[in-house]
């Protein structure tokens, strides 16, 4: 192994130790104490470290990583999906999808310009990251219409703080709603903000809500592409210089979850290897999602104004409303 | 030099290409060549 990979190795070991002991340990005592979901006590493990002991600088560089345990758990996560049954619902699911993603953005832009006043640069922001891909979104829309730093900063900790709530609320309204686990998967997918929170509040309703929310979200981060390309038009004054954007802005690993689901639904592997793929899957799950906590700082949240979380509830709610009635109407 | 010594750093070089590769790869490419690792593994080794 060469000397720059072992050093890296070394940095990101620490880090890594940090996110498998409280994964560890959320695992441990979701199994003594009955009704807890051990993904959303690793979530809660990890934002009570941040915010109270905070996160060392030798543990930075490894659990920075969870991104990338995330795709990778989502990538792997393709090998359970059932390619027919997600096509026999793939009309349905992809009108949902676009109308949901569509009326997201066109509320937010109205809402935070007419009634909130905001700048248009950040009702922008604001409209990509609640409806697309929550902080990716945002972030790869600043790039696209050079939005400054402060206005990203401000939509970043406030769609952060959304994330946070809903993280906690979905998975509760999972239990009081008459919903089946493909109607709870389908609805938190179109509604909730960042990939992370809807794959846990998914998976924490059940296996099968965990499988349609995370294909859902994944849908709807594909439109990144053509709300990125919308927005290169929109600021650019009708330059379609933009086009680029259109495939810059689809996430890669979704290449890699299409790829994974054809490989299982070939019948390449076994069922056995298959069960394993899905083990290593809800391993890397339950690593991500204790990084996930270890990214929520209230301090930063705090700071956020009023009026971006009040256009961010306003579509939540809207959308999520909208989302519950198509999903008991359609799914 | 030795056959071996020719092997090993043949290897070093090897490896420090793939590994200049890998860190030049987006985050989701980097997801998308590790799951395919994890398969393969589990379908060389066995689950």
């Amino acid at each position: 192994m060469s000397d720059g990979a072992l050093a890296r190795v070394g940095r990101l070991a620490p880090g890594l130790a940090l996110l498998v002991v409280l994964a560890g340990g959320a695992t441990v005592v979701a199994g003594a104490v009955p009704g807890v979901n051990a993904l959303l006590l690793g979530v809660f493990f990890g934002a009570v470290v941040a915010n109270t002991v905070g996160l060392s600088d030798w543990a930075r560089p490894g659990v920075e990583t969870q991104k990338l345990l995330l795709e990778t758990g989502i990538v792997l996560l393709g090998a359970r999906i059932a390619l027919d049954e997600l096509v026999a619902s793939g009309p349905a699911l992809v009108a949902l999808v676009v109308a949901t993603v569509v009326a997201g953005v066109v509320l937010v832009e109205v809402v935070s310009g007419r009634v909130f006043d905001l700048a248009d640069e950040t009702g922008s922001l604001l409209a990509a990251g609640a409806s697309v891909c929550g902080v990716s979104a945002a972030t790869a829309i600043a790039g696209t219409i050079d939005a400054d730093g402060e206005a990203l900063a401000h939509v970043v900790a406030a769609v952060l703080l959304f994330d946070a709530l809903t993280l906690a609320a979905f998975p509760i309204a999972g239990d009081l709603l008459p919903l089946s686990g493909r109607q709870f998967g389908v609805w938190a997918g179109l509604s909730m903000f960042s990939t992370g929170p809807v794959t846990a509040a998914g998976f924490a309703h059940s296996e099968i809500a965990g499988q349609w929310a995370t294909v859902t979200k994944l849908a709807r981060n594909s439109m990144l592409g053509l709300v990125a390309l919308w927005y290169a038009i929109r600021y650019a004054d009708g330059d379609t210089s933009g086009l680029r954007s259109l495939f810059e802005g689809v996430p890669r690993f979704l290449v890699g979850f299409g790829l994974v689901a054809l490989i299982a639904n070939l019948g390449i592997l076994s069922g056995d290897a298959l069960t394993a793929v899905g083990t290593a899957s809800d391993a890397l799950f339950a690593l991500a999602f204790v990084g996930l906590g270890l990214d929520i700082r209230l301090a930063a949240m705090r700071k956020t104004g009023v009026a971006p979380l009040a256009v961010l509830g306003v579509q939540l709610l809207a959308i999520s409303t909208l989302a519950l009635t198509a999903v008991l109407l359609f799914f | 030099m030795s056959d071996s010594l020719r092997m090993r750093d043949a290897l070093q070089v090897a490896f420090a290409r793939a590994y200049g590769r890998w860190r030049a790869l987006e985050r989701g490419w980097r997801a998308t060549v590790l799951s395919l690792g994890v398969i393969a593994a589990i379908a060389v080794v066995g689950p």
